[in-house]
């Protein structure tokens, strides 16, 4: 399914206006997870291979009935916060685009990001191309 | 083709303290409730009879920003 890139204006200066058209973009699609029936309301997520983990905010987990704190955790360094963060790993259905896979996201409370979908949990589970031209992704469920 | 509206979306957040949770109507167009926490915002989005936000954060107000919700 094709999932148009989030743009605006770029907030960069002169020189990056001309190299970005003055537009600047985001590969953000609509997320949101499931815990026993409960479903978030969507949130935005980044599509970031660069991050090992899918990763929510952890108000998000707190909201559907997760016990956030008492999951696996782990002291990460994440470039979307202001240091070293913990983050707590639990099992949901992640939806997107209308299709539910069932993983594991990490929950951190520090993240300033509503959501990213990261190597582990998404990147494992969807063929994803970027596309400049059209400005937007190409994301399909990797079916083995 | 481009994908959503390029309108200055930042000027949504004036006012809006950085990693608050903002509530946006499902055009991206308005706020509709803020909270610090992602609960507070859905609450305030559904006491506002909003019941299909875009859940997204405040954008930091120094520096450019990761992404512009």
């Amino acid at each position: 399914m094709f999932n148009p890139y989030l743009t605006s204006p770029a907030p960069l200066d002169s020189l990056w206006r001309v190299h970005t058209d003055g537009i600047t973009w985001v590969p953000v699609i609509a997320a949101s997870i499931i815990h026993r029936g409960y479903e978030s309301r969507v949130v935005d997520a980044i599509v970031d291979s660069g991050s090992q983990f899918t990763l929510f905010e952890g108000t998000i987990g707190t909201r559907v009935g997760i016990d956030v704190r008492n999951g696996r955790s782990e002291q990460i360094s994440l470039a979307a916060a202001a240091s070293n963060a913990r983050v707590y790993f639990h099992e949901v259905t992640l939806r997107v685009q209308r299709q539910s896979i069932r993983t594991v996201v990490g929950f951190c409370f520090e993240l300033s990001v509503p959501a990213l979908l990261g190597r582990h949990g998404f990147f494992d589970h969807f063929k994803i191309t970027f596309d400049p031209l059209r400005r937007g992704m190409q994301i399909d469920r990797a079916i083995s | 083709m481009i994908g959503m509206e390029s309108s200055n979306r930042l000027d949504l957040f004036d006012g809006i303290p950085p990693r608050t949770w903002v509530a946006l109507s499902a055009d991206r167009s308005r706020v509709v409730a803020t909270g610090g926490t992602y609960g507070e915002a859905v609450d305030g989005a559904d006491s506002a009879g909003v019941f299909d936000p875009i859940l997204v954060m405040a954008p930091p107000k120094d520096g450019i920003p990761v992404y512009i919700p």
